[in-house]
């Protein structure tokens, strides 16, 4: 057990270093995997969204000065907490100073998210264009992904823990339900 | 495909329920609600036709807390103080609603005294003006040509962390284009702001 604990802290640290193995961590290790804040580049950001498992994955940008954000902030848990084991991926992407990446975690454990944020490393056109052609770039804003990638339902602005429930249930039961 | 239609489906069906979006002007379009008078920072009401400019009119809407307005804010008034000079109108529109913490009218004062605007700086009391427009985040650029139409929409240039990694100064050069009778290279661009706290 012990090396098996020092192997997985070792692939914390790596980890760290490259964010997408962040999201194998747990699986791997048993663990929950340690709450923080991770940089992160584009590619890094559109790789983990392509390579969610979950049928649909919910990807939020948000920032801690963002007024609406913070208010948004612990209905985004409790949508986690019903719907992770439902089918539901949460992908949170702050627009933090990555540099400052100590601010998202204070953030994150103060809320008791049960999942990290990456950090945007590249806030410009690229990075709005990967999570969708029409997003203005206005936080916070919600997209909603299958699980090829494809962007099927987003939103800008704070939403109520009902409205997101609701986009939620009607796409799960839609992309679950023809699953043959 | 009975996947794809009823997913499709499903995708309309929440669409509805959820997705708001603003009437938006477009490039090639007029200018809207040019005769709004809005309250300046020095106390008197200023419409966009008020200070149109004969080479064209930089509408930009801000505010005085949003990190990525701080982050633009020098390159904002620089270009702004500048090219007013050079014969374009300025007018700097704060639409987010006044109660929200840094945003009142006091505020937007002593704002614009520290940052030295030489244009005015004024309020959006119904957040209509940002509607109409359809800005949707601070800052959001809107330049104007000599005829009114929109010539450029979006970010102040492409890095707001870091002046000095900026590749694409937008709006130095559409303002340039603009100044010597050139068609703006680019139109449009995108970048992360605030959502604008509608009234």
């Amino acid at each position: 057990m012990r090396v098996r604990d020092f192997i997985c802290q070792i692939w914390f640290r790596l980890a760290l270093l490259t964010p997408i193995l962040l999201f194998t961590y747990a699986c791997r290790c048993g663990t929950p995997t340690p709450i923080t804040g991770i940089p992160a580049s584009t590619k890094t950001i559109q790789s983990s969204i392509l390579n969610s498992t979950e049928p649909l994955t919910l990807v939020h940008a948000w920032a801690t000065w963002c007024g609406p954000c913070r208010e948004e902030f612990p209905e985004l848990i409790k949508i986690h907490n019903e719907y992770a084991s439902q089918g539901l991926a949460i992908i949170l992407v702050s627009a933090d100073n990555p540099d400052d990446f100590s601010i998202v975690e204070t953030f994150l454990l103060e809320q008791s998210s049960p999942v990290s944020s990456f950090i945007a490393t590249e806030l410009n056109q690229a990075f709005i264009e990967t999570l969708s052609l029409n997003w203005s770039g206005a936080l916070p804003s919600s997209f909603f992904f299958g699980s090829n990638g494809k962007l099927l339902i987003e939103w800008e602005g704070k939403k109520s823990y009902a409205q997101y429930a609701e986009t939620i249930e009607i796409l799960l039961k839609e992309i679950t339900g023809d699953t043959p | 495909m009975k996947k794809k239609y009823t997913l499709r489906l499903a995708i309309s069906a929440v669409a509805a329920l959820t997705i708001t979006s603003l009437a938006a002007i477009d490039i090639g379009d007029p200018l809207v609600d040019a005769d709004v008078k809005m309250r300046n920072v020095d106390g008197s009401r200023v419409s966009i036709n008020d200070i149109k400019g004969e080479k064209g009119t930089l509408v930009i809407f801000t505010c005085n807390h949003c990190p990525f307005v701080i982050d633009w804010q020098a390159r904002m008034v620089e270009l702004s103080n500048t090219y007013k000079e050079k014969g374009f109108g300025v007018i700097f529109i704060n639409s987010n609603d006044s109660t929200t913490k840094g945003d009142s009218y006091e505020d937007m004062q002593k704002f614009a005294k520290e940052h030295g605007y030489q244009f005015p700086y004024v309020v959006d009391e119904t957040s209509q003006v940002a509607q109409n427009f359809g800005a949707q985040k601070t800052p959001d650029v809107f330049l104007f040509d000599a005829a009114g139409e929109l010539a450029y929409h979006g970010a102040v240039d492409d890095n707001g962390r870091n002046p000095e990694h900026v590749q694409e100064t937008y709006l130095k050069d559409a303002l340039e284009a603009l100044l010597t009778g050139k068609k703006v290279a680019v139109q449009e661009t995108k970048a992360v702001g605030c959502s604008i706290k509608l009234r």
